[in-house]
Order: C-alpha cells, then sequence, then structure tokens
C-alpha cells in the first residue's frame, strides 16, 4: 500500500512549492490538511493557492509560489486551520520556518558591481534576516531567514539570484 | 411534530421548504469565495469545514480522518465537527436531503431525465424490487475504506466526498485555479447513475453520509409508516416509486439508508391516506415486512 502510495507521490512533476505558514512538516501536513480552502480564502493578497494538477495527489493542498506572490508573513491563515496541520497557535512572524533564503553570487547584481539592495529593502524581518555586508553585499542570516520569499519576488536581476529553499520540498527552487 | 393521529398537519409545503434550502446551499457556495475575493472574511471555507464568524463547523468525517491519522484529539475539532452531528442527531441524515450540492445536482438530474426520458424513466423507477438492503452492507462499506485509510496513512476521504469536492471545485473555478482532479469523481458517479439509473453512491458508497448515519438513536426523526391508514392501489407503491434512493419506506432497515427528504411522506398524503409521516421517537405503528406493494384487496394490513 504505501509502494503505492509513494510511486503516486511520485508522480507530483510540479515544481518546488512553500507550504503556508506554520504547516508543519510534509508527512504530518499530508495527514492533516483537509484542502478545506480556508487559508486560500483568508489570504489577503491571494498568495497561497491549491496546488495544480501537476502535482498529482498532492494537487488541491495549499502551497505558495512565491515567484508569482510572497507570503508577506500577515499571519492571518494560521488560526483558521481546523485540523493543526498549520499551528494554530502561531502569533510571531519570527516564529515561521517555511524555508530558507540563498543568494547565488553569480547572479547577484550587488556582487557584480551594481547598486542594489531590492531584498534588503523588502524583507519583512527587516535588517535581521537579511542585512548588508560593508553597506554593500546583501547576506541571509540562516538563524533569522523565515522562507517568505518577498526577496526572491522582487529581485531584478535577470535570472533571479535569491531563491527560497522550501522547508517542505527540500531542494533548492 | 406530529403526534399519531393527528391527521390535520399536512406536509404539503416539505418539498417547497427543500428545494429552497438546497437551491440557498448552492448559492451559499457561489457567494463564499465571491466574498472572500472583495477581502470580506466572516465566512469562509467549503463543506469540508466552514467558518461562520468565531463559529467552526467540520465535516464529522474529516474529523474522524484527523483523529485517526494524528491519534491526536482536541476539544476544538470536537465541537466543530459537533455541529452537524448534533443536526444528524436531532433531524437524521437532513445534510444529504436539504443541503448537499451532490444530491441537489443528482435530483435535477433526474428530473431533467424524467422530462426527456418520460419513459424510460418511468420503466427503470417500476422496475424497483421491494425491501431494503440489510444496514450491514452499508456499515461494511464504511468501515473497509476507514481500513484502507488508515493502511495507506493517506486522507483518502478528502477523495472520496463528492460535497467537498463540488465545494471546494466552485471555489477554486470561480477564483480562477480550475477545477480539482477529484472533480472528475462527481462526474463519473453522474454518468454512471445516469446509465443504470440507481443511486449506488448516495445510497450505499458515500463515506460522508454514512458518518452522519451513525449519528442516530431511537429519538431521531424518522419515516413512520401507520399500516392502518395504508390504502393507495397500483401495482407498486408510490412512496416506493418516489424515492430517491431506491428505498421501501414500508419495510424494514429503512435506516441507515433513509436521509429523511420527505417525498414519501409528501407523496402518501398526495395519494390521501396519510399512512406515512416525519416522527420523532419509536412509532408504535412501526411494521415490520409490511408488504412493498400494498393494494387494497391484498393488503393485509389495511383491513
Amino acid at each position: 500500500m504505501s509502494v503505492l502510495l509513494h510511486w503516486l507521490y511520485r508522480l507530483a512533476t510540479g515544481a518546488p512549492y512553500l507550504r503556508p505558514p506554520g504547516a508543519v512538516p510534509e508527512s504530518e501536513f499530508l495527514r492533516r490538511c483537509i484542502k478545506c480552502n480556508k487559508c486560500i480564502q483568508i489570504c489577503p493578497y491571494h498568495s497561497i493557492v491549491p496546488a495544480d494538477s501537476s502535482y498529482g495527489i498532492k494537487s488541491g493542498f495549499p502551497v505558495i509560489h512565491p515567484h508569482e506572490i510572497p507570503c508577506y508573513v500577515c499571519m492571518k491563515c494560521p488560526p483558521v486551520c481546523p485540523t493543526g496541520a498549520l499551528d494554530t497557535a502561531l502569533k510571531d512572524k519570527h516564529d515561521v520556518a517555511m524555508g530558507l533564503a540563498q543568494i547565488d553570487h553569480d547572479l547577484c547584481l550587488a556582487y557584480n558591481g551594481v547598486i542594489c539592495r531590492a531584498c534588503f529593502e523588502r524583507c519583512p524581518l527587516y535588517r535581521e534576516a537579511i542585512v548588508l555586508e560593508d553597506e554593500m553585499f546583501p547576506v541571509v542570516q540562516g538563524d533569522k531567514c523565515i522562507g517568505c520569499g518577498v526577496c526572491e519576488n522582487v529581485c531584478p536581476a535577470e535570472r533571479t539570484a535569491i531563491r527560497v529553499k522550501s522547508a517542505h520540498t527540500g531542494g533548492a527552487r | 411534530m406530529n403526534v399519531p393521529g393527528d391527521t390535520k398537519r399536512t406536509w404539503r409545503s416539505l418539498q417547497r421548504w427543500r428545494l429552497a434550502s438546497q437551491i440557498t446551499a448552492l448559492a451559499v457556495l457561489f457567494v463564499i469565495p465571491l466574498l472572500n475575493w472583495y477581502g470580506i472574511h466572516w465566512l469562509i471555507g467549503t463543506l469540508y469545514s466552514l467558518s461562520l464568524g468565531d463559529l467552526v463547523i467540520m465535516d464529522p468525517l474529516m474529523a474522524l480522518q484527523t483523529v485517526l491519522l494524528n491519534a491526536n484529539i482536541w476539544l476544538g475539532l470536537i465541537i466543530a465537527a459537533g455541529v452537524p452531528a448534533l443536526l444528524a442527531l436531532l433531524l437524521g441524515r437532513v445534510f444529504c436531503s436539504w443541503l448537499c450540492p451532490h444530491n441537489t445536482i443528482t435530483e435535477w438530474f433526474d428530473l431533467l431525465k424524467r422530462k426527456l426520458f418520460r419513459h424510460a424513466w418511468y420503466l427503470e423507477h417500476k422496475k424497483r424490487i421491494a425491501g431494503n438492503p440489510t444496514p450491514l452492507r452499508y456499515w461494511l462499506i464504511f468501515s473497509g475504506l476507514i481500513v484502507l485509510m488508515l493502511l495507506l496513512g493517506f486522507p483518502i476521504f478528502g477523495y472520496l466526498s463528492p460535497p467537498g469536492i463540488i465545494s471546494t471545485a466552485i471555489a477554486h473555478a470561480m477564483t480562477g485555479h480550475g477545477v480539482p482532479l477529484e472533480f472528475t469523481l462527481v462526474l463519473v458517479i453522474l454518468l454512471v447513475e445516469a446509465v443504470i439509473g440507481k443511486r449506488y453512491w448516495c445510497n450505499l458508497l458515500c463515506p460522508v453520509g454514512a458518518m452522519l448515519s451513525l449519528f442516530r438513536t431511537r429519538n431521531t426523526l424518522a419515516v413512520r409508516h401507520d399500516p392502518a391508514l395504508c390504502d393507495c392501489k397500483g401495482d407498486i407503491a408510490p412512496c416506493h416509486f418516489i424515492c430517491p434512493l431506491n428505498l421501501s419506506p414500508k419495510s424494514e432497515n429503512l435506516y441507515p439508508y433513509c436521509y429523511n427528504c420527505g417525498l414519501c411522506v409528501s407523496v402518501c398524503e398526495k395519494t390521501g391516506s396519510r399512512s406515512l409521516s416525519l416522527q420523532y421517537g419509536a412509532s408504535e405503528h412501526r411494521t415490520q415486512n409490511a408488504p412493498a406493494s400494498c393494494g387494497t384487496e391484498n393488503c393485509p394490513l389495511s383491513q
């Protein structure tokens, strides 16, 4: 039975995604989420969307594609989850753990002689998750970054230089 | 409600109320995504779980699934699932007959068939076999699904709940996310049942209805049959003919299958005999093994 389930999971070919803030670890999330749509509906930015059919058996579960609309950590979704797939007690955005942003120094404008502070300026945890080294080079603070994906969304580089590694799917996005 | 012997009470308006309730329930499913899209959030969710202000309502089947899969239970979950459970304890499985969008669509589909293929529809309904299936069959299928869910460790009921699937499909389609994969199930059920003409899903297979059927006591609202008043003619009893679930309201084992839509009660009143009624509590008039067809000459109970 579990082999069958594993095979069905393997069919999910969609791109890596983020889960909404407060999401419990992936295997437990899939057991708890009943796809009731509430987190999707309450999200004021329409960041949370149902996974499309390319995710196979995982379709319909709520995901965030930060490249399209990132999570602005308004923290409205965790309390509405009826089954505890999102940690309903989560109030503080500093406690969110959706993923970790990673900067590709080859692509980042700031590391290539162009003055750019887009990710630094727009980070919801301003001067905490991303700090500027020598007033110039953005550096992600691994212990502070919550993986909301705002930086990835605003990065102006031709090929996005800062990407969030999802805490739920693993693998760089 | 009705006291035995009170024949003045009529059921005429019951079906009108039921239709109003079904249309309202369906309309609400379209209104919710619209409200949400414009930033109004006091009513959110789908038929898996709804939030009305601070009141959280949850499909008891989904609550059971969460409890069993995660070995974890908490008060909020019990209260949320308690609302539909209480409704079922009082009025029976009225969620299915008065609110469920799948049942509404299937009923309207059947009505369309009746208008378009009147003769075929009539023959199909005439072929009905007397009596009801044994409850054992119902519970075996339901417990089988629960065992399957535990073996897989995966929330399969999210793929087997037509009311939830339809409400999700409406919400997703209206917000531009397409229709979920599970919606195929609803289409397959509709197509198969349109061809074979029997409501196997609502009747035997639906886990949502089976879960609600668990909440039933001797005092829950139920269809009661008074054989002393039963005197309609015809080769098939009108109450059996009209039943959307192919049940025989005069035979035993009506529950857990019956969802208290009241169509048999309405049609019984129309024939003038008024032997069927919806009542709370066990009735002394309830018969065992009443014949499904009850003409005036051959009916042993109408003398």
